[in-house]
């Protein structure tokens, strides 16, 4: 069994990997599907009778389950296409960035996203993918993809910390004036959209570089 | 009960050059974005909170050339999604716990545990056995504080000797409040009328090893 210790509080990285006194991940899940043997199974359901932690986690795993088993899409299609493309960007470069040669400012174009997730593309108006841009003019613009759309704009810094997020129904938005924006450094952003028929559509994750 | 490992997760532990492990990481997270994003957003209620545990979630997935996932590779006992989202949410919960504190994410077990502090499940099983209504005594007498403990006592022996599976649905149902149904989905029973029908025969199963102890009655 690993260690699953709540109680030694928060003082390491890697929380998950310690699970002392604890049921491990693969004794959970095995149980949850039902795959255990019968003497396995009672080990388990006797650690579950004298363990509130872990009755308490196997009672939010079964709601948990279920709901990914019903889900139906709350989060744009894009978004979560997106949100893993930037995040597999930022942690292994390489292959997406190469990917994204032709266009060096575009982590991942619309249309590849688009493809990918089959959700239409919006496209980026401003600022461009490839200009560095002045703090005091970052302003961003899309074209409109239909009437009375929802559009949600987050921007990340380069280790894809969200740093400002906003929802609007126009197609422009300018930047707050108190966000701190470093010049020099790198930011991401993209644009997901709800449209009113329920479908989606994302211009992509968009590099942006301001000047020094 | 061992199982394949998902093609995916295979070409992932399997690649062998920078390019290739980046190519199938990116399919890996295209193909199972939907639980880890689902398991984010079930644990943060808060959108920005959530894209942050989402992507520690990535983080620590990736982390140590994909440890954990490797972990579930020497033993693959479950569906691997199953496994998956056990992992992430144990992750989202450690991300919460880093960016709140323990206090706050623990607030539940602590809530629970006091909880059970007060009401052991043999007081709150008691409840059940007990016949009637029960005098409403401020300062109960001293006979009947006897009796109670004697009650109790017995109680707890007769619950030890139980089947683990039977005190975990009395803990499930009892200590934990929790509803039938959910008792049921816990203990991977068919039907909540599985769960009534065991509820019965153990509450009658406690009273009749009560009254071989001697408690026929638990108020004088």
């Amino acid at each position: 069994m690993r260690v699953w210790n709540r109680r030694t509080g928060a003082n390491v990285d890697d929380l998950e990997s310690l699970a002392e006194g604890h049921l491990d991940a693969g004794s959970i899940s095995a149980y949850l599907d039902g795959r255990l043997g019968w003497g396995e199974k009672e080990r388990v359901q006797k650690h579950l009778a004298d363990c509130p932690e872990c009755r308490g986690e196997m009672s939010e795993l079964v709601d948990l389950l279920k709901a990914n088993e019903g889900r139906r899409r709350r989060w744009p299609l894009a978004a979560t296409g997106i949100a893993a493309a930037a995040v597999a960007a930022l942690l292994i470069g390489g292959p997406l960035m190469r990917e994204a040669a032709d266009d060096p400012g575009t982590v991942r174009t619309p249309e590849a996203a688009a493809e990918r997730e089959s959700v239409r593309s919006i496209a980026v108006i401003s600022p461009s993918p490839e200009a560095s841009v002045a703090r005091e003019a970052v302003a961003f613009a899309w074209e409109p993809v239909g009437e009375g759309t929802a559009y949600r704009l987050t921007m990340t810094d380069g280790a894809g910390r969200t740093v400002w997020s906003t929802e609007t129904h126009e197609s422009a938005v300018d930047v707050p004036e108190d966000l701190e924006l470093h010049p020099g450094e790198t930011y991401l952003w993209y644009v997901d959209a709800v449209l009113s028929d329920g479908t989606t559509a994302t211009t992509g994750v968009t590099r942006l570089r301001l000047t020094p | 009960m061992a199982t394949d490992l998902p093609r995916e997760l295979d070409d992932l532990l399997n690649a062998r050059d920078p390019a290739s492990r980046g190519r199938s990481w990116e399919a890996f997270l295209r193909h199972y974005n939907r639980y880890l994003l689902g398991t984010a957003q079930f644990v943060c209620r808060d959108y920005d909170d959530r894209m942050d545990a989402y992507r520690y979630v990535i983080e620590a997935l990736a982390q140590d050339d994909f440890r954990r996932l490797r972990e579930y590779s020497v033993r693959p006992e479950s569906r691997f999604t199953t496994w998956l989202v056990v992992v992430a949410r144990r992750l989202c919960h450690d991300f919460r716990r880093s960016r709140y504190g323990r206090d706050r994410v623990v607030s539940g077990v602590a809530a629970r545990e006091a909880h059970e502090a007060r009401r052991r499940l043999q007081d709150l099983i008691a409840d059940e056995l007990r016949p009637g209504e029960l005098p409403d005594e401020e300062e109960p007498s001293p006979e009947r504080r006897f009796r109670e403990e004697q009650l109790s006592a017995s109680l707890a022996i007769a619950l030890a000797e139980l089947a683990p599976e039977d005190r975990l649905l009395l803990k499930l149902r009892f200590e934990d409040g929790l509803p039938v149904r959910k008792v049921a989905e816990v203990l991977r029973l068919d039907s909540e009328f599985v769960v009534y029908r065991r509820q019965k025969r153990l509450l009658a199963g406690l009273r009749e090893c009560l009254e071989g102890e001697g408690v026929h009655d638990p108020y004088p």
